[in-house]
């Protein structure tokens, strides 16, 4: 039997023009002006220029396209990787049972998360701050010397890192307790009757079963991170010469300081291409088996 | 003897008191079963024998030992009690094939390699799932993941068996094949065995033992036709046989020697014997409860003293009938057999021997005879 799929369409089509309108439209837009000239003096002049863009920005000095990526990956490599590793550690020990006041915590770890990406730039400037921020406050007790943190070349990527750590883990958190909370109690009763010790079921029942959350979460944040603008701008500008210039922080200069509207066009469309072809290597590594949770 | 005994034990989750003292002795080599209605403790009762629950005070001993005490504080995990537990959901691990789910248990063990290979071929032909080794959970049906859980816990060969309503996810055709062959396993294997059901019919075609609970407590333990021809108590006699039995109200005229002459609303005057040791008084409310089995329906009067009555509905199962019939302003069962000629809406007149009749004492709910 054959229906007329008219009336299937019809009530998509809502959905279809905000996604067409939201995200088609903008990416089509991004990939066309990157292959154009435009200025943002004089926004309606639209030259082609083909790859030059891109020529353009691989062979840019200042900063070194080469210190982007590196500053970008570190980036998004340290803060993904304590993210989901904290993430699921702090999901575990409050998916535990003798835990008391769950929710309490549940709801208290969510505050980083909900703060707006400006306000935790510059709360952790205060703290970073030289000489009347408490981390080095907190150094000199120990008999540490006192650092510049966000000033020093060297330890301004690691600040930015730990700023953005502190903001990210929430939402680990949240992803890796649903995924927890998604196994069904039995399956760890059944372990356990089979004389499993906590380590066993951690990484034979538990750890497996939040595969694809864990995955889910990695692809998630991984996108999130290489987006972080408002947090970096707030306490570094990508400063000190350019250690801690990450892909949106060189778009937004290029673009907006520098009026170069195109080739900011095409920063984005490579950052997205550096995401899709992570996206593609988690998808690789975790190989989602045959299973699936009935 | 391995006995498992249960002392005074309770369990209590926050303010619900879920279990209340209970005093259970479950035989060795026994099919003991906990039948209840949902919420009465029985699966607490098991996952408290399995060690999965910890009780709020009592003892538990299996054989000599204790595996829990609350005083002397004693608590043996669930790995060192030798038992093992089917679960309602089968709680087969979805990211491991059938192999690695019945492999689980022996690696924890540390048995070797091609011990362990010989032992799950055989388990595996015990319960006919010979070449699904490599299968997913989800890629078998219902009666293979409830095979494969069974083969789970047969491997590591437990003196004592658990399931908790193994059988009420599948539907009736392989419920009723499982069932008996989950009688074959018991008896072949000769472990003691507590089975957690809600299905009185499961439980009386499984059992040498059941306990009925209800509320956190233990209403009657007994064998499974002990149990339907002398119901303790009154929720005992209505959870336990299908269709339920009849109740009916009945005041007390007068007590004699183990005996009591009653009046029934509707029935009439009954002569009942074999009361209990028991003093009733005159006009003291009792309830009368009558098997629909032990009632006989005439179409014409046999003698002047029965009970008149109007069919309303005719219900046949093939193998017998269930006839509904209006007794005053009450709805009582009677089976009939299987050929009759009994009409909707025709009178009849109901006959019964007096010895079948369950007397209660209406207050208690306790059996007088």
């Amino acid at each position: 039997m054959k229906r007329k799929p008219l009336g299937g369409y019809l009530y998509i089509t809502p959905l279809l023009i905000g996604v067409i309108l939201f995200s088609v439209y903008p990416v089509i837009q991004v990939i066309w002006m990157s292959f154009h000239e435009i200025s943002l003096a004089d926004i309606r002049s639209e030259t082609f220029i083909g790859f030059r863009n891109f020529k353009d920005i691989f062979a840019m000095e200042d900063p070194p396209f080469i210190s982007v990526v590196w500053v970008t990956f570190a980036f998004v490599g340290g803060s993904v990787l304590f993210h989901v590793g904290a993430g699921l550690a702090l999901a575990l020990l409050l998916n535990l049972g003798w835990v008391k006041g769950k929710n309490f915590f549940r709801n208290l770890y969510m505050l980083p998360w909900i703060t707006a990406g400006i306000m935790v730039g510059y709360t952790w400037s205060f703290l970073f701050e030289p000489r009347a921020g408490i981390l080095n406050y907190l150094m000199s007790l120990v008999h540490l010397p006192s650092q510049s943190w966000t000033a020093d070349p060297k330890l301004a990527l690691p600040s930015i890192i730990i700023a953005n750590i502190w903001r990210g883990v929430p939402y680990s958190l949240i992803l890796e307790t649903a995924g927890l909370q998604s196994i069904n109690m039995e399956l760890y009763d059944a372990a356990v009757v089979d004389g499993a010790n906590p380590l066993q079921i951690l990484t034979r029942i538990t750890l497996p079963l939040v595969k694809e959350f864990i995955l889910l979460n990695l692809i998630l944040d991984t996108g999130l991170t290489f987006q972080v603008f408002d947090t970096i701008f707030a306490m570094t500008a990508g400063g000190p010469l350019h250690r801690t210039e990450t892909f949106s922080i060189f778009m937004y200069y290029t673009a907006f300081k520098f009026g170069k509207i195109g080739m900011g066009s095409a920063i984005s469309l490579l950052l997205l291409i550096f995401s899709l072809i992570i996206a593609v290597i988690y998808i690789k590594f975790f190989r989602p088996g045959k299973e699936r949770y009935a | 003897m391995i006995d498992i005994v249960l002392k005074g034990v309770s369990k209590d989750f926050g303010k619900y008191l879920a279990v209340d003292t209970l005093d259970l002795t479950i035989k060795e080599h026994d099919f003991h079963t906990l039948l209840g209605p949902s919420g009465c403790g029985k699966t607490t009762t098991l996952r408290m024998v399995a060690g999965l629950e910890e009780p709020t005070s009592g003892d538990i001993f299996i054989g000599k030992h204790a595996v829990f005490s609350s005083k002397n504080l004693i608590n043996v995990s669930p790995a060192k009690r030798n038992i093992a537990l089917i679960f309602q959901d089968y709680a087969l691990w979805p990211h491991m094939t059938v192999f690695d789910n019945i492999k689980f248990g022996l690696e924890v063990l540390h048995i070797k390699k091609n011990e362990v290979k010989r032992k799950i071929s055989r388990i595996l032909e015990n319960v006919h799932l010979e070449g699904l080794e490599k299968r997913y959970p989800n890629e078998l049906s219902g009666g293979q993941q409830q095979r494969v859980s069974m083969a789970r816990m047969l491997v590591i060969e437990p003196k004592i068996l658990m399931m908790d309503e193994p059988l009420s996810n599948l539907d009736a055709k392989l419920r009723s094949s499982m069932r008996s062959e989950i009688k074959r396993l018991h008896n072949n294997i000769g472990a003691t065995t507590i089975y957690v059901t809600h299905d009185q019919e499961e439980a009386m075609a499984l059992s040498d033992m059941i306990t009925v609970m209800n509320n956190g407590k233990v209403q009657q333990t007994a064998s499974p036709l002990e149990l339907y021809d002398h119901p303790e108590n009154i929720f005992v006699a209505g959870f336990v046989g299908n269709p339920p039995v009849n109740l009916l109200n009945g005041r007390v005229i007068k007590q004699g020697l183990q005996k009591v002459l009653i009046n029934s609303d509707f029935l009439g005057q009954i002569n009942i014997d074999n009361i209990q040791n028991v003093t009733l008084k005159k006009d003291q409310s009792v309830i009368i409860g009558i098997r629909p089995e032990d009632i006989t329906l005439y179409s014409s009067n046999p003698d002047k003293n029965s009970a008149e009555a109007t069919i309303i509905t005719i219900l046949p199962t093939g193998s017998e009938t269930l006839v509904e019939i209006k007794l005053g302003d009450k709805i009582i069962s009677a089976k009939v057999e299987r050929h009759n000629s009994y009409e909707i809406n025709t009178k009849v007149y109901l006959a019964f021997e007096s010895h079948s009749i369950h007397l209660f004492d209406s207050e208690s709910g306790r059996r007088l005879n």
